[in-house]
């Protein structure tokens, strides 16, 4: 093999490993099913991502030191995009609650929240398993949907108990279209602050490639609304660093593919820090970098590095991977013993076979 | 029948062949090139893309096979090792012999080094394309090049310069001349 050049090599193996297939009459009758009925959920879930009609709505759930993720895919019935659905001045303004330093979550905190952002039905979710004990959310992947059906509902769920807690993030996956603008008598360059309540975040994409996070607050006044479209990207990975609110934008898992370019993607991690419903800090997470590991171990690697970037957190309680990553969260605390909480929920829509996640939402709100 | 259904049974009946020995520059064995180019033609064909013939789908669908390869590498490592115990043997020849020493080579590296070998040696594309196709930097294929290379060079003692380019390009591409006959 001396000097032989590696190009010839390899393209004369490849003449002759060609040359010693069988016909693709064989492969097709093996596989072409197969194929071809992925290939039609694909379709199907792609569709009704790009429609709106699957739309998923992301709910975080806080309550002391512990974070619980849901997701449930709201179908058709839900608003789709703002401004039709989007609250008014009046609405983000008026309902404003009157948080105070400590404030102690309560079932009615959730009636705060603009209708379109109320709780989401709870009940047993389809698909997951959730563990009590240990807190750990596990997706069963899903069945395949019907072809001719929206994907089902998917739900992780809180489990009845002391662990349900008013909604304190609602991130909405809506799709967008690029030139949508929030109301703009919103104040852009309201930076949060330690004691606003967050109402809501959204996350999304739109265009394929595109993502948007908008982050909601009521501040500690009680009165005044924010919301800031925050970013819009491309799923390439990097930060975001400019903008108040930090969000990376990506997949759980490799999805290396013409609409997420997302190879060397900075994972989606972020996390509020909540403490009864009012912000008292935030952690962000991400990995800065792709080790071409597996998601699930970069998602191991990237909660580690919690205390490292913020030595003011602490990863205390665990995190949710399903078996296909769809889930994960995880908590925070301070040395000084004072239990804040925040939730790190990234879901896909169901139906939608491993490794093509279409949307997956998480984020976080950095205050100054 | 859904429009795209002929035309995926189009490409995988003329032209999967073609696609599984590209596959396995990738993956090392048959088996496991099948399965990519089934990813492969999947993701190809869930997006909606309108393509005249078979001709231009496939040339998606060997797109999407680094890919689809560097993805189930990174959930399965294990797998890839497998996969060195499991190189596909051909009759033996000198030349064949030489061949898969050399897949066995490839086998050896992490995916995307071996993404970045065959793409560079075998489809002859820049350092600029890969990057693209892989949706690295170019920073970072040319060190997944510079490692490789020196690893194969040392273990095959084959020239493998990837600064170089290639000393003749083919004038005619004979699976896409296939494809059309």
């Amino acid at each position: 093999m001396e000097n032989e050049d590696l190009r010839d090599l390899l393209k004369s193996g490849y003449d002759t490993h060609a040359a010693q297939l069988h016909s693709g009459d064989d492969f097709a009758a093996r596989h072409h099913g197969r194929v071809s009925r992925a290939v039609g959920r694909r379709r199907m879930a792609r569709q009704a991502a790009v429609t709106g009609g699957a739309l998923a709505s992301v709910s975080a759930l806080a309550v002391g030191g512990v974070a619980i993720g849901h997701a449930v895919n709201r179908g058709t019935a839900a608003p789709l995009a703002p401004p039709s659905t989007s609250p008014t001045a009046t609405q983000w303004a008026s309902p404003s609650p009157s948080p105070s330093p400590t404030p102690t979550p309560s079932a009615d905190s959730a009636t705060d929240l603009p209708a379109w952002a109320a709780p989401l039905p709870s009940g047993p979710p389809q698909g997951v398993v959730v563990d009590d004990a240990t807190l750990r959310l596990v997706l069963d992947a899903p069945a395949p949907a019907p072809a001719a059906a929206p994907p089902a509902s998917v739900a992780c769920g809180a489990p009845a108990g002391p662990y349900v807690a008013p909604i304190l993030v609602d991130a909405t996956a809506r799709i967008l279209r690029p030139d949508t603008t929030y109301p703009t008598f919103l104040d852009p360059s309201y930076v949060p602050q330690p004691g606003d309540r967050l109402v809501k975040l959204q996350f999304g994409t739109y265009q394929a490639d595109q993502f948007f996070v908008s982050v909601s607050l009521v501040n500690h006044e009680g009165a005044q609304a924010w919301v800031r479209d925050a970013a819009t990207g491309q799923f390439s990975g990097g930060e975001s660093a400019d903008y108040n609110v930090i969000a990376q934008g990506g997949v759980l898992g490799p999805d290396n593919n013409a609409d997420f370019a997302t190879d060397d993607v900075d994972f989606l991690y972020g996390a509020v820090v909540v403490q009864g419903g009012v912000i008292v800090g935030h952690a962000d997470l991400w990995s800065p970098t792709d080790t071409g590991s597996d998601s699930m171990t970069t998602a191991l690697s990237t909660v580690n590095e919690v205390s490292a970037r913020d030595a003011d957190t602490e990863v205390i309680y665990d995190y949710g991977v399903g078996p296909l990553g769809h889930v994960l969260w995880c908590s925070g605390t301070k040395p000084s013993g004072t239990v804040d909480a925040y939730a790190v929920v990234g879901t896909r829509l169901p139906g939608v076979e491993a490794f093509d996640y279409s949307m997956l939402w998480a984020g976080a709100v950095e205050y100054h | 029948m859904a429009s795209w259904q002929p035309l995926l049974m189009d490409v995988m009946r003329r032209r999967s062949h073609a696609l599984i020995a590209y596959a396995g520059l990738f993956t090392g064995n048959t088996a496991d090139a099948e399965d990519v180019v089934q990813e492969a033609l999947i993701r190809t064909f869930s997006r909606g893309r309108r393509f005249e013939n078979a001709v231009a789908a496939e040339s998606y669908v060997r797109r999407a096979i680094p890919s689809v390869f560097i993805d189930r590498g990174r959930s399965a490592t294990s797998a890839w090792r497998a996969h060195n115990r499991a190189i596909d043997r051909a009759p033996h020849s000198v030349d064949i012999d030489a061949q898969v020493d050399v897949r066995r080579a490839l086998t050896k590296l992490p995916p995307r080094e071996r993404s970045c070998m065959v793409l560079r040696f075998f489809d002859d594309l820049t350092v600029p394309q890969i990057a693209a196709q892989l949706g690295l930097s170019d920073g970072a294929v040319k060190r997944y090049l510079s490692d490789a290379s020196k690893r194969i060079a040392k273990e095959l003692a084959v020239k493998a310069d990837w600064e170089s380019p290639p000393e003749s390009v083919r004038v005619v591409d004979t699976h896409v001349q296939q494809a059309r006959d």
